[in-house]
């Protein structure tokens, strides 16, 4: 008779309602200690990268939306970037402003997200119906100002989709004037709260080293004590205009996470109103006629706006060969495009650095020596989305 | 082209890094592109690994990103592209290989273990070996899938998807 084994496999999804999506870890365990983490990914993989290499180098926006669903405007940013860089082109102010005003919000909205389902996965149900009914007003935003309120599409390469409509400025005003009692509220359940306390302080180190070692940036990286942020690093779309802290920690666990990511919420609502105050009046999108769409009312008079009309929706434009890595911070960490172009009408190759993918990929170093009640602590204190990780 | 003032990367990469890796490993460095939108080193692929542990030594320790891209018609067809960064002096670095159609590549898994995953990715999606992995298996697709699904010459529709015997066939 064979002996028993000493450990036990136990399966933790993809169907399970704490992997945020459809991730399964397969975790090896002795008694209630995990010895042996190991992610397992790809039940989601859509083909991004190659669908992009199919579509222009503008429709390509719309693949970039549907990887971090919960931030669409960060991937937006990311890609049109890269693609003004290998193009030459640079937006307007006004552009700059919108798109770092918008990319604000939807670090806010995802924070929230996070807060809410990593309360929920704590057992602490209330702060979920908090944190979503403050996300609701973000999203109200983003319907104002591209029409729906997921995969917005609304940076596109060489500005916007639209300009922002009259009404946002106030709408933006008022959710920041009552985002400090939301954030007393969320405080006020968790800060002190012994259930969380025990649940994620000291729970799932990941020290500097390791952090640098597997690529985890990020809340992360920053609980880490790392004053990483690529929006002071490399700052792009006028970051360098604005005034905001980059908060950290040096406990490293899941504690320290969520107070990183409490306190970035109060930074980006410095960064939003800077930027509805300081909104630049001018053009909100570059006006190349080889690149963006002419104004609509030119259509019935000009020849010429009609001819680049034709020749931008029928065909696209080209951009010049060469190769471009474009990083920016999103809410998870550094979101890296390359793109690289053979002075085609489509993207030769787009390659997206995801944040999710690193940080999910160093859940087994995390995971090693942890209880499996802490599994589910540790796996969404780290915030990742499947769509990007798997793309 | 675009203006190197405005579009660069802010953060200034001293040559110094540069030179010392080029000195460490003298003849796997084939060519320093510091003009390039992130300073790049081309690198023999029998050098691969050394120049990787030179960078990680010079300071580069933040594994960034691994990724391939596919030029069917030269005979090195693959591109293999890693990013690395310095957190401490804030560098971004890039060193580039390049692949024949069934060749492999030192892994760098055990410089950095986060290389793990996109190697395995890399593997999944064009094909490229990885010698020294730990586990080089498929990541993203099901093991017993055909096909490397990035490559240039790979069709949208895959044999996969009109392969009536296929258990994944409609």
């Amino acid at each position: 008779m064979t002996p028993l084994p000493e450990t036990t496999i136990l399966n933790m999804g993809p169907q399970h309602p704490a992997t945020h999506g459809v991730l399964r870890l397969v975790l090896e365990l002795d008694g209630e200690t995990v010895v042996h983490c190991s992610p397992e990914i790809g039940y989601l993989h859509t083909g991004i990268e190659k669908q992009a290499e199919s579509h222009t180098w503008q429709q390509a926006v719309t693949d970039t939306d549907r990887m971090d669903y919960l931030s669409p405007l960060m991937n937006n940013l990311g890609y049109c970037l890269a693609v003004e860089r290998l193009l030459g082109i640079e937006v307007p102010r006004r552009t700059q402003y919108i798109r770092a005003l918008m990319a604000e919000l939807s670090r806010i909205a995802s924070h929230l997200v996070w807060l809410g389902t990593y309360a929920l996965d704590l057992g602490a149900v209330s702060v979920f119906f908090y944190a979503f009914q403050a996300r609701e007003a973000i999203l109200d935003m983003y319907e104002a100002v591209a029409g729906v309120r997921m995969n917005l599409a609304y940076i596109r390469v060489g500005g916007l989709m639209a300009d922002i409509p009259p009404q946002l400025p106030a709408m933006v005003l008022r959710f920041l004037d009552e985002l400090p009692r939301w954030q007393h509220d969320f405080r006020a359940l968790l800060d002190n709260n012994p259930i969380f306390l025990g649940r994620t302080k000291g729970i799932g180190r990941l020290d500097r080293s390791q952090c640098e070692a597997y690529g985890v940036t990020g809340p992360a990286l920053r609980a880490a004590g790392v004053p990483w942020d690529l929006r002071k690093i490399t700052p792009y779309s006028g970051y360098e205009e604005f005034e905001f802290a980059v908060p950290t920690r040096d406990e490293a666990d899941c504690y320290a996470r969520y107070q990183v990511r409490m306190d970035e919420i109060s930074e980006s609502a410095k960064i939003v109103r800077q930027a509805v105050e300081g909104m630049p009046e001018g053009p909100w999108r570059n006006t190349d006629r080889k690149i963006t769409l002419p104004p609509r009312e030119e259509l019935g008079t000009s020849m010429e706006s009609l001819i680049h009309h034709f020749k931008l929706v029928s065909q696209g434009f080209a951009v010049p060969a060469g190769e471009v890595y474009q990083a920016l911070e999103s809410p998870r960490g550094e979101l890296g495009f390359l793109v690289v172009s053979d002075g085609g009408t489509h993207p030769y190759r787009m390659r997206v650095r995801a944040p999710s993918y690193y940080n999910t990929q160093a859940l087994g170093a995390m995971m090693q020596g942890e209880l499996v009640a802490d599994a589910v602590a540790v796996v969404g204190s780290m915030d990742m989305i499947m769509g990007e990780v798997d793309r | 082209m675009p203006d190197d003032e405005a579009v660069a990367e802010p953060t200034v990469v001293l040559p110094r890094w540069m030179e010392a890796v080029a000195a460490l490993v003298p003849d796997g460095v084939w060519q320093i592109a510091s003009g390039a939108d992130v300073p790049t080193l081309v690198v023999a692929s029998t050098h691969w690994r050394g120049v990787a542990e030179a960078m990680r030594d010079q300071g580069f320790r933040l594994f960034v990103d691994l990724a391939a891209v596919d030029h069917p018609e030269r005979s090195d067809r693959f591109d293999v592209v890693v990013h690395l960064r310095d957190t401490v002096q804030r560098g971004l670095a890039r060193l580039r290989t390049t692949v024949a159609e069934g060749g492999v590549l030192p892994s760098l898994a055990a410089v950095f273990p986060g290389a793990a995953w996109p190697e395995r990715e890399v593997f999944d999606l064009f094909g490229v070996g990885f010698e020294g992995h730990p586990d080089l298996r498929r990541l993203l697709l099901p093991d017993d899938w055909q096909g490397y699904p990035l490559r240039r010459d790979y069709p949208l529709e895959g044999p996969r998807v009109l392969d009536p015997e296929s258990r994944y066939a409609l």
